[in-house]
């Protein structure tokens, strides 16, 4: 290929140089490649231009080689700098031919990822020594060194979220003071939530209330969000550059200040945590001190180094006593035991322990139970530091816990024992809440008649009750619930199958499953009721018993009483007879004494006469009931008086319609008739006919006799209590012996009955017998 | 001014018995018979003066209408002049200790004295009653 070839080929320009650095042959194109046009190289030496001294050399070797070389050279153009690259092919050992290529563009990103790896180093080398606010101004001083910013700055928002507060301000290279203002006017939120703003200008007029436009004359900003590491979705602050007058680009620019915010964000991050750390081990401190926990700090060895205050206190120690000395002298034997065989392997293994139940000796000897809880701590080289304890004291706890336990325990004591109760109680019991069975025991199944406990529970309580009780048992459930009292009462209770049972119940409050209930004690009294009842009905019996013996006894008082009287009587006559007869025995004297002894005589005779009667119709020892006819008595009677009736011309008028027959002791019956019908002849008053009605009749089941007449009648008010006893008489009348009214009450009475009268003086008597039950 | 005794009895072999008595005795006295409390009660109300009241009274506890018992209640409503001379005792057959201490507790009677009474026991109340 010739040269003229090659150049028609080839559009960069192309030198041929001697080895004199001679330039001997330019094909250039002058209207692209001006600046090589403007060095007017044809037929200069080369060597005469300094940047074109690398090419010559290049030349001079590649020609003594015979190699193609490569070589640079730069050169400013107007106002700007421009790169070429060259490569060198030898020609025929004289010349060579030079390659000019321009590489202005590519040398400028070299130099710019060399000036930004320069840039990064120095970040690293400028902030490597600094911590904290002085590493965060050296930031801003770096960034507006790389940005050739007017301001940079750092910016925080406040916990508020509200506030935006710098943490560092660089204006021009000199740091200034932190400024504070609001959020809502400054860039925060579009930076936040595009991730990078620029203005080139107008910023000022865009964000006119911005706090850091106060003071400064800025018109355009390029700025990132700063986050934590940890939380890259929620901004903490900014980072911003600001300018008088922006460059033409930022290009470039979001990169380093990403990279920048980067380290700002990692250093406050760092920061925060120191503070919180701070924070927590000022609050640890206090805790150690001042808080009712037991903090100790042991050494490796087992050995005490820091005690708080809590736990002098507690135990009554002195530091002195406890710092230095070994840990596990504070333990009691059996903690120590049980400290070394248990707990230590494990805490060893875990670089822990967790409430780990110990006891503690005070200083007087005393225990103090403690939930134990250590921790190892280890410096920032890993190493281990100390092993903090905390002592919980359970003392309290554990007197609660205990006691707790045992009233936990005696509670369920007592349930047991009340099931156990309930169960084998001798009684019935019934529990009702709501008027709705809820339990039984077995006792009040049996009692109950039912075979399980669903014959009970969920029915109401009162279905289990009889008719005859239900008011009663009512009563009792309001009063019990009311007055909160137990309360008893017998009842009548229907079983499962029907029948029925008397109970004794007694009614108690009780809470069951939470809610008042009542609960039903009862057992079976129908034998007691029944029992009571015979005895009642004994009772009654003997009193009626008691009553009639009372009345014979009373009888036989009145009785004895008038015999030793009226026997006594005429003998004491007798004997003052004698005396007078003794003491003047003349026959005067003599004849009196015989006269009025056989009178006596015969008065005794009649006395004795009179009280055999008495004695033979009194208790009469034939007291077996007959059916009797009472009209054939009552004839027998009249036959035997026929001649008086008819002397008299007595009017008996009989009315046994009602009644005509009688269960009644034959002699008994003809007796009581015999005296009162003689009796209303006997007393007749002489200014009128005489005239009997004897009645018969019966009202409610009770046999009735009365017998009345027109007679004398009797003062009832003067002798009505008298009218029945013995020897009474109440007519001065020569008849009149006393016995007859005795007798008839005697035997009425006798067979269960009684007798009255009703009378009026002048007008006539009602006698009345009642004869009881027929 | 002869005395008078009043005899409740109605027993009257008794009657004839005292009388004789006080014949033996050489005991002058009207005497005044009743053979029931309520002859002798009827004699007391009826009779309005004092100077007919007997001086003494024996009084028997059993006897028909009205006894002896049914007597002194009566006795024991007439005004106090009327009884004041009146020296009253109560002569029975009756040996019931519940008579005994019946009499002995009421107030009108001054003394229960059993049958047979002696002829000095009536001769000893006689002249008690005479001088009282």
């Amino acid at each position: 290929m010739t040269g003229a070839d090659l150049l028609s080929i080839v559009k960069d320009p192309i030198l041929m140089i001697e080895r004199s650095g001679l330039v001997v042959d330019l094909h250039v194109n002058d209207e692209v490649d001006l600046a090589i046009v403007d060095l007017q190289l044809l037929g200069k030496k080369i060597q005469h231009f300094d940047f074109l001294r690398d090419l010559y050399d290049c030349v001079i070797q590649s020609i003594d080689d015979n190699d193609s070389m490569t070589t640079y050279f730069s050169y400013v153009y107007g106002a700007q700098l421009k790169h070429y690259e060259v490569l060198v092919e030898p020609k025929d050992g004289e010349r060579a031919i030079a390659l000019i290529k321009e590489v202005t563009k590519k040398k400028q990103r070299e130099n710019e990822l060399l000036d930004y790896a320069d840039l990064i180093q120095n970040i690293y080398k400028g902030t490597a020594s600094w911590t904290g606010h002085a590493y965060l101004d050296h930031l801003t001083i770096q960034l507006g060194k790389a940005l050739k910013s007017d301001c940079t700055a750092i910016f925080l928002l406040d916990d508020s979220k509200t506030t935006l507060k710098t943490v560092s301000i660089c204006d021009n290279g000199v740091i200034s003071k932190n400024q504070i203002g609001k959020r809502d006017s400054s860039p925060f939120d579009i930076i936040a939530s595009n991730g990078l703003l620029e203005i080139r200008s107008g910023f000022e007029k865009q964000f006119p209330d911005f706090f850091m436009l106060k003071d400064r004359q800025l018109t355009g900003i390029v700025a990132v969000p700063v986050f934590y590491n940890q939380f890259i979705n929620k901004p903490i602050g900014m980072m911003a550059a600001m300018y008088t007058e922006a460059p033409e680009s930022f290009r470039q620019v979001d990169k380093i200040l990403s990279i920048f915010s980067t380290r700002a964000a990692t250093e406050l991050e760092r920061m925060e945590n120191l503070k919180k750390l701070e924070k927590s081990e000022q609050k640890f401190r206090a805790l150690y001190n001042n808080t009712p926990a037991l903090f100790n700090s042991i050494s490796n060895e087992g050995v005490v180094i820091e005690v708080g205050d809590f736990f002098l206190e507690k135990t009554g120690y002195l530091r002195e006593e406890v710092v230095g000395q070994s840990c596990f002298q504070f333990v009691t034997q059996k903690s120590l035991a049980y400290a070394i065989s248990k707990v230590l392997p494990k805490f060893k293994r875990q670089g822990f322990c967790k409430d780990v139940p110990l006891q503690c000796k005070k200083k007087n000897g005393e225990v103090l139970d403690v939930l134990f809880s250590a921790t190892i701590v280890k410096g920032e080289d890993g190493v281990f530091e100390k092993i903090v304890t905390n002592l919980n004291d359970v003392t309290e706890l554990r007197r609660i816990e205990n006691e707790l336990k045992e009233r936990e325990a005696r509670v369920v004591e007592a349930a047991n024992r009340y099931q156990s109760l309930f169960d084998n109680s001798p009684v019935g019991i019934i529990i009702h809440s709501n008027g709705i069975i809820k339990h039984v025991n077995s006792e009040a199944i049996r009692l109950a008649k039912g075979a399980t406990i669903f014959d009970f529970i969920g029915k109401e309580a009162m279905s289990f009750v009889h008719p005859d009780s239900k008011k009663v048992a009512q009563e009792r459930i309001s009063n019990i619930y009311n007055t909160k009292l137990p309360h008893r009462n017998e009842q009548k209770f229907i079983c499962v199958d029907g029948s029925i049972i008397e109970v004794e119940a007694m009614g108690t409050l009780v809470e069951y499953d939470g809610v008042p209930a009542v609960q039903i004690a009862f057992y079976d009294i129908s034998e007691r009721k029944e029992a009571q009842r015979q005895i009642l009905e004994n009772d009654e019996k003997l009193k009626g018993l008691n009553d009639h013996l009372a009345k014979q006894n009373g009888q036989l008082e009145e009785f004895a009483h008038i015999a030793s009287h009226n026997l006594r009587a005429p003998i004491t006559n007798m004997m003052s007879l004698m005396k007078i007869k003794d003491d003047d025995p003349s026959p005067e004297n003599e004849a009196f004494v015989w006269e009025n002894i056989r009178k006596t005589i015969i008065n005794l005779d009649e006395t004795i006469v009179e009280l055999n009667d008495v004695v033979k119709t009194s208790w009469e020892l034939d007291k077996e009931r007959r059916m009797l006819n009472i009209q054939g008595i009552i004839d027998k009677i009249l036959e035997s008086i026929g001649q008086e009736i008819k002397e008299l011309k007595a009017d008996i008028q009989v009315n046994l319609d009602e009644m005509p027959s009688i269960y009644y002791p034959k002699v008994y019956l003809e007796s009581i008739l015999q005296n009162l019908i003689t009796n209303a002849l006997k007393y007749r008053s002489q200014d009128r006919i005489p005239l009997v009605k004897v009645t018969a009749f019966h009202k409610e089941g009770i046999g009735y006799l009365t017998v009345e007449d027109n007679g004398l009648g009797i003062d009832l008010e003067k002798f009505g209590s008298k009218l029945f006893g013995l020897r009474k008489t109440f007519h001065e009348n020569a008849d009149a012996r006393g016995v007859g009214l005795f007798i008839t009450r005697a035997q009425v009475e006798s067979m269960g009955g009684e007798i009255s009268v009703e009378s009026t003086v002048g007008k006539g008597s009602i006698f009345k017998i009642t004869f009881g039950e027929l | 001014m002869s005395r008078k005794i009043a005899v409740i009895d109605d027993d009257e072999v008794f009657q004839l018995i005292i009388r004789k008595q006080l014949e033996m005795k050489g005991l002058e006295c009207d005497i005044l018979k009743f053979y029931n409390g309520q002859e002798a009660i009827d004699f007391f109300n009826n009779e309005s003066d004092v100077k007919n009241m007997p001086d003494l009274v024996l009084l028997d506890v059993n006897m028909p209408v009205k006894d002896g018992w049914g007597f002194l209640e009566e006795f024991k409503e007439l005004p106090d002049d009327m009884k004041e001379g009146i020296n009253l005792y109560m002569v029975t057959s009756s040996v019931i200790q519940s008579d005994i201490d019946r009499a002995t507790q009421h107030g009108d009677v001054k003394e229960f004295v059993s049958k047979p009474i002696t002829n000095d026991k009536l001769e000893e109340i006689f002249l008690a009653a005479a001088t009282s």
